[in-house]
């Protein structure tokens, strides 16, 4: 859950460009090169097929199967992985031809049950097509604690990715996030926590792209998104306009089956959840889960923010003007605050004022925040 | 502010004035680094070294000392582990910290547990323009 940190190579705009100028060949080596290493067990490295038996990768490792696409954004998520390529320069590559590739159907939602033997991917396989835009690859699926049969074909793209153009990506826990170059965004993977943001009516995982669509709270219209992020059990993004808006934290809906024993961590996790229990929501002490997206207000309402990210528990939110606010879990003071209180509203680390953030990411027991860049 | 930056900007002061040089924005030199809160276990803060106060919160250090002349290109964090990937004219790097048991920060650095910022010198002299931490892997990825 790692934040999916992304920083495409290419503007939306520039991507488009190119889209214009594919005539003119570009050589596969001005591609991105995305290497992958550690934890292999549910291939979420990505090597391939050859690699199957290798548990983890000791050093980072070009992922061979990407290296004829241009790759813009990545993002690792708990056991799975995702890259976003540029159909446009790999056009120019002969090997590629995404225009006749097929989605997996175990994207982010696939569920496996834990103790078997999780299926090996051998190559990154695309969530969705494209035409001479870009497409999402996943490296592999994530596991819980329900068994659903594996697709052992590809199934066809939703016609959804047809008119979008991703350009970043966020891999959470066991869901996934992209936000598209018509300021839209598409999310797919585990229901439960109202982490999707796709309200209560949904009741089973989403295995496929969904668009996640965002109303102004005032004028009641959809709101054009600029990034996305997603974390353990809730999610965030920031409008074009620099509005955030977070949603999810609530309790695991689900109701895990026989299949699912009490060894099983979701199941444990599950017994665990309280609603509002960090406050990674922002919303107050009132506000502590939603299934679908919430307009940030307090303190950040009329600011102008840059980036979110959101971890296990805590949410960072990144200003234009370079100030960090953040709330949630305050676990080992990652939260700067000084102290390890939870926040359930949104913290200005008022101390950085005269250093400009660029940029942050949590983990469980501390926060990291990039400044003059 | 909390006196948890209070010792981050004071940290800064002390070790090369990178907070004050931050703060002048017409600077002409590259001013960069990050800032960690919180505390990896058995690392002391975030890797850095720092010592615990009384309530039980650690200092932040920061790795400015690494990144001198450089520009932070991107930052990652995972549950037990993180990354920074520097930039500059003669080349990147990259600095992970925490759990690595999975060889996650590879097998080049100490396992199961990486205590201070180290680089990763595999990735020495890349250009990362993105970098993302999974639960027990990573990627990155190389924009030269």
């Amino acid at each position: 859950m790692s934040r999916a940190f992304s920083r495409p190579l290419s503007s939306p705009a520039s991507l488009e460009l190119i889209c214009v100028c594919v005539c003119v060949p570009r050589s596969c080596a001005d591609a991105g090169k995305v290497y992958a290493w550690g934890d292999n067990s549910s291939m979420q490295c990505g090597h391939g097929e050859r690699f199957d038996a290798v548990e983890h990768f000791s050093s980072p490792m070009t992922i061979d199967s990407l290296s004829a696409s241009f790759v813009i954004a990545i993002s690792a998520g708990h056991y799975h992985s995702g890259v976003i390529t540029s159909t446009c320069r790999a056009i120019s590559c002969p090997t590629t031809n995404l225009a006749e590739r097929a989605v997996p159907g175990d994207s982010q939602g696939q569920r496996l049950h834990l103790g078997q033997r999780r299926p090996r991917r051998s190559r990154p396989r695309q969530h969705g097509l494209a035409r001479g835009t870009a497409r999402v690859d996943s490296l592999a699926c994530d596991h819980h604690c329900l068994m659903h049969e594996l697709p052992q074909t590809p199934k066809r793209i939703k016609e959804l990715f047809r008119v979008h153009t991703a350009t970043s990506i966020s891999c959470g826990a066991n869901f996934t996030a992209i936000a598209t170059s018509t300021a839209a965004a598409l999310i797919w993977g585990a229901f439960d926590n109202g982490r999707l943001g796709l309200g209560n009516s949904v009741t089973a995982d989403v295995l496929s792209p969904r668009e996640l669509v965002i109303h102004s709270h005032r004028s009641g219209e959809p709101v054009a998104i600029s990034t996305i992020s997603c974390g353990y059990r809730h999610a965030g993004a920031v409008s074009l306009s620099g509005e955030v808006f977070t949603w999810g934290s609530g309790t695991a809906s689900h109701q895990c089956t026989h299949q699912c024993t009490h060894q099983c961590t979701h199941q444990r996790a599950h017994q665990r959840s309280r609603i509002g229990l960090y406050g990674e929501l922002g919303h107050g002490q009132e506000v502590a889960s939603s299934p679908t997206p919430r307009l940030l207000g307090g303190v950040l309402l009329g600011k102008q923010a840059k980036s979110i990210h959101c971890g296990m528990g805590i949410t960072g939110v990144v200003l234009e003007s370079g100030q960090l606010y953040t709330f949630g879990s305050g676990q080992s003071g990652r939260l700067g605050s000084g102290s390890s209180n939870n926040e359930s509203s949104p913290y200005r680390l008022a101390t950085l004022d005269g250093t400009l953030v660029s940029d942050f990411a949590s983990s469980l027991h501390f926060s990291i925040a990039a400044f003059g860049t | 502010m909390s006196q948890l930056l209070s010792r981050v900007l004071s940290t800064i002061g002390s070790t090369g004035d990178l907070g004050a040089a931050a703060q002048q924005a017409a600077a002409p030199v590259v001013v960069a680094g990050v800032i960690v809160c919180g505390s990896l276990p058995g690392a002391g803060a975030g890797g850095g070294g720092s010592s615990e106060d009384a309530n039980g919160v650690l200092a932040p250090p920061r790795i400015d000392a690494t990144f001198a002349g450089a520009a932070v290109a991107a930052i990652a964090a995972s549950s037990s582990h993180s990354l920074v990937a520097s930039s500059s004219a003669s080349g990147g790097n990259v600095l992970g910290i925490g759990n690595n048991a999975n060889s996650q920060l590879g097998d080049d650095l100490p396992m199961p547990l990486v205590t201070s910022w180290s680089p990763l010198p595999m990735l020495f002299g890349f250009k990362i323009v993105s970098i993302s931490c999974g639960l027990t892997h990573s990627l990155c990825l190389d924009g030269r």
